[in-house]
């Protein structure tokens, strides 16, 4: 008995400590910013016309591609859906999977081969005699980027969405003929639209946060967003007050557009694959041109970029790369600041969730009590400048940040991943019911052998999954290393900024190869190691 | 599946242990801590040659530390504060001056009689140049067959020039062709530079970014260094590249070094100091960092530099100017932009 009240108390210890250093992470950031700004005041120290335009860009740009983003992805995720026999399609859903999260500078690499000046678009177009505009340095560029680094989670979101739809109806739909538009209204589009008021939030929270892209693509001032404003206040002028009013602006405008979604609470999405369904109906050339068009357009839109970046990297330049100690010192940090980043991620969301489950305990597993809806937003709300400028105010007046920036770097990262850690994990708290841990309870089961035989079997998964998502999120990060890189630490992402920088784009392509393949080994071997034996996840199995 | 993970892990771990290992080299007791801007530092990490020349001089090790530009520079100082390591910085632009000094941060050099050969008098006591050149629009002579002859037909010329800069609140050159501009359209500025945003292809956060487009085609100009041909010249052999001498004159930039207050090596940061400024390292810069030297090395100045001519009217604002004005000309600059 006082073993299991130690053991209880230590954990109980553990979990509020770590719930602490989260909410000092998140909580005491908005409190110094505020602070700050209270008492020095947040003077506009930029012309507030031009402030206007940085609100105004920051907005329209992230709309603008969300909307092009949720659209297409719509579009694209019914052409597959409506062709999923197709080898190719099998093919082009695995490959989606292991890009889930690909890495901004990535994309750009890839974009810049595509639809640079000398690139393959304007080349094509110029056997015909057509010159085009150089559009990307400008906003459409932008909105490439966005499509490039959204486009795979919305399509496989929206298409295991479909998936989820009863063979029974698509059955139905053939035996009385109903017409594709019917189909599309009455069956498919209800089915899509439950995902996308959550779904879109987390693509527009992602364009707003758009650093790397914005840094890479963006035509100057004239394209500056918010993010960019703060990493210039910070790394070039070291102007904290700028900083402070441009991390309150951001955080403000968060919190409106998550005020106006909340009636569409945050779901946990799908990244199941449940049993195919086939759909029946015949189709029309028409029907399938549409598909192939709308199938051509996201290999135009990604995975021809991705492919790019692979050729160009595939290089014998490859082999002087692997020797480089530059190239080593980032592997070498990449990894452990992305390995740490994930596993605090992980710890961070598995106390939220403990902290969740304990207090609906005691509400009698009310459906009022969320806290983790309230972390949730409020990790997504906190991008990783306006974490770096509580960070600065905090700390810049005791102690050199830079010799602490690698821990920064991981703290950071960590907050940034957790959002999308908890919206994975979430589904875990279905996964034992009330009568379960009741039986649990009643045998003795509980504490460390509960989680170890009970629980954790369950959530394997789930935390595997997890794991990769914050590992590839820190992995791909070039936000806060921008503010803290330097010869001494160095990630990839920003060794291939540095390379693109010094006009080494040879270099840079063949890092952004190796980075690219890395992170499909890790997606690879993670997915592998965690997959369950037996599916906890209820399928409703098809009767054919 | 697992021995697969655990010998993906140990082979992990076999190469980060490779790579921690420390090279052997030779420690010296005491260690010169220098910031420098990109530009500079990139030269002693390609040859070590002067790096141990100077290591053996003074007995002891240099250490570099690479950091992007003036601006990069100076806000790390300010956030390290006291704690800084750094001795010494080098590779601040000219107009920052006036920002540095008020930072409080830095000593006065030992003076010294240089002979220092520079179109302008120079008196600052904090600061001391170790290289210079000037601002110009360089093109390919094989892709744009007429380019602008003075500052007031690139901007009201009706040819389309596609032209690439760099932004000016973090790029130093940036912030020069800023207050360039301010010298020669005086009055003018807002107006002339909504026309000459219609010629911009990109504004670029620094110098290297622009350089990267300009040499991928993207662009028929390039805002940059007078003496940038040198390296096209001297490196590849490539004669196509040329600079433009506007007829209103060219702004000078100077790059300049200077010691830290709180350097407990400030003998050291001499040295160093007098090693930067001997004739042997300026016949390096002007070989090798493709800028003019600021002591006259007299014929051992490359023979490409002959080919680029030196401007007849020097421009240049003064630091105390730059102080008063600069966020007043930036404001300008970014009007002119949003109205475009």
């Amino acid at each position: 008995m006082v073993r299991c009240i130690n053991r209880e108390l230590i954990i109980n210890g553990l979990v509020s400590l770590i719930i602490i250093i989260f909410a000092c992470l998140t909580v005491g950031t908005i409190v110094v910013i505020g602070s700050y700004a209270a008492h020095n005041g947040i003077a506009p120290i930029i012309e507030k016309h031009f402030t206007f335009h940085i609100i105004k860009f920051t907005v329209l740009q992230a709309i603008l591609s969300t909307a092009i983003i949720i659209i297409l992805g719509g579009a694209i995720a019914r052409a597959l859906h409506r062709n999923n026999h197709n080898l190719v399609t099998k093919y082009i859903l695995k490959f989606l999977g292991m890009s889930f999260f690909v890495p901004s500078i990535v994309s750009v690499i890839g974009l810049s081969i595509m639809h640079g000046k000398k690139g393959w678009v304007h080349e094509l177009f110029s056997l015909f005699g057509i010159s085009l505009n150089n559009y990307l340095y400008d906003i459409y560029g932008i909105i490439l980027g966005n499509i490039a680094v959204c486009l795979p989670m919305v399509v496989l979101i929206f298409y295991h969405r479909l998936n989820r739809l009863n063979q029974v109806s698509w059955k139905m739909a053939t035996l009385y003929n109903i017409s594709e538009k019917n189909l599309f209204s009455r069956v498919e589009m209800p089915e899509i639209v439950k995902s996308v008021p959550s779904l879109s939030l987390v693509v527009l929270m992602l364009c707003m946060s758009n650093f790397g892209i914005v840094l890479s693509l963006g035509r100057g001032p004239i394209h500056t967003t918010i993010e960019f404003a703060i990493y210039q206040a910070l790394r070039f002028d070291f102007n904290i007050a700028a900083a402070v009013m441009f991390s309150i602006i951001h955080f403000a405008i968060f919190a409106i557009i998550y005020c106006y979604f909340l009636q569409h609470i945050i779901k946990p999405f799908d990244i199941y694959s449940s049993l195919e369904k086939v759909r029946y109906a015949a189709k029309s050339i028409y029907v399938r041109a549409i598909d192939y068009v709308f199938i051509f357009l996201l290999f135009l839109l990604f995975i021809i970029p991705i492919s790019a970046v692979i050729l160009s990297g595939m290089q014998e330049r490859m082999i002087l790369t692997l020797f480089s100690s530059d190239f080593w010192q980032a592997l070498k940090d990449s990894f452990i600041i992305s390995f740490s980043a994930a596993l605090l991620a992980i710890i961070f969301a598995s106390s939220i969730l403990l902290i969740n489950f304990r207090i609906k305990r005691q509400l009698a597993f009310s459906k009022k009590s969320n806290i983790i809806l309230m972390f949730t937003s409020l990790c997504l709300s906190l991008t990783p400048f306006v974490l770096s400028t509580g960070v600065f105010i905090i700390m810049y007046r005791f102690v050199n940040i830079f010799e602490f920036a690698k821990t920064i770097i991981i703290l950071i990262n960590a907050v940034m991943a957790c959002p999308f850690v908890l919206i994975i994990m979430m589904r875990s708290t279905s996964f034992v019911s009330r009568q379960k841990y009741l039986l649990c309870s009643n045998l003795g089961v509980d504490g460390i052998n509960f989680f170890r035989f009970i629980y954790f079997r369950r959530i394997k998964q789930l935390v595997g999954y997890s794991f990769m998502i914050a590992f590839i999120i820190s992995w791909g990060d070039m936000s806060v290393i921008s503010l803290f890189g330097s010869k001494d630490l160095s990630t990839l992402p920003y060794l291939i900024y540095q390379n693109i920088s010094h006009y080494k784009v040879n270099d840079a392509a063949v890092v952004a190869c190796i980075m690219l393949l890395i992170s499909y080994i890790i997606i690879w071997v993670i997915l592998e190691v965690t997959k369950n034996e037996i599916n906890y996840v209820r399928v409703k199995q098809s009767k054919v | 599946m697992k021995k697969l993970l655990y010998a993906y892990i140990f082979i992990t771990v076999i190469f980060t242990a490779i790579t921690s290992l420390a090279i052997d080299q030779k420690t010296y007791q005491k260690k010169l801590y220098i910031y420098a801007s990109n530009a500079f530092a990139r030269k002693w990490e390609d040859d070590t040659f002067y790096k141990k020349l100077f290591e053996e001089k003074c007995n002891c090790e240099l250490v570099i530390l690479s950091i992007d530009n003036s601006n990069a520079i100076l806000s790390r100082l300010i956030i390290e504060g006291d704690s800084s390591k750094a001795d010494l910085v080098v590779g601040i632009d000219s107009n920052l001056i006036s920002k540095a000094e008020d930072s409080g941060l830095f000593v006065p050099y030992k003076q010294k009689k240089y002979n220092l050969a520079l179109p302008i008098k120079w008196d600052n006591k904090y600061f001391i140049p170790y290289d210079y050149s000037y601002l110009s629009f360089m093109y390919n002579s094989k892709i744009l067959k007429n380019p602008p002859k003075s500052f007031k037909e690139l901007v009201y010329s009706d040819e389309d020039y596609k032209i690439v800069i760099q932004d000016p609140r973090t790029s130093p050159i940036g912030l020069s062709l800023v207050a360039w501009s301010q010298m020669v359209l005086k009055n003018d500025f807002h107006e002339a530079w909504k026309k000459l945003f219609k010629k911009v292809v990109t504004v670029t956060k620094n110098w290297n970014d622009s350089y990267f487009l300009f040499l991928k085609g993207e662009a028929d100009m390039i805002l940059t260094y007078k003496t940038s041909v040198q390296y096209h010249q001297i490196i590849e052999k490539n004669f196509d590249y040329k600079t433009i001498n506007f007829s209103e004159g060219e702004y000078l930039i100077l790059d300049v070094m200077g010691k830290l207050k709180n350097s407990k090596n400030q003998e050291l940061a001499d040295k160093f100091i007098d090693f930067i400024l001997s004739e042997e390292f300026q016949k390096f810069i002007a070989k090798h960092n493709f800028m003019y030297p600021v002591i006259d090395i007299g014929n051992a100045l490359p023979i490409e530099y002959n080919g680029v001519s030196k401007p007849r009217v020097v421009l240049y604002q003064q630091p105390s100017t730059f102080k008063l004005y600069k966020n007043l000309w930036i404001q300008e600059w970014l009007d002119a932009l949003i109205e475009n």
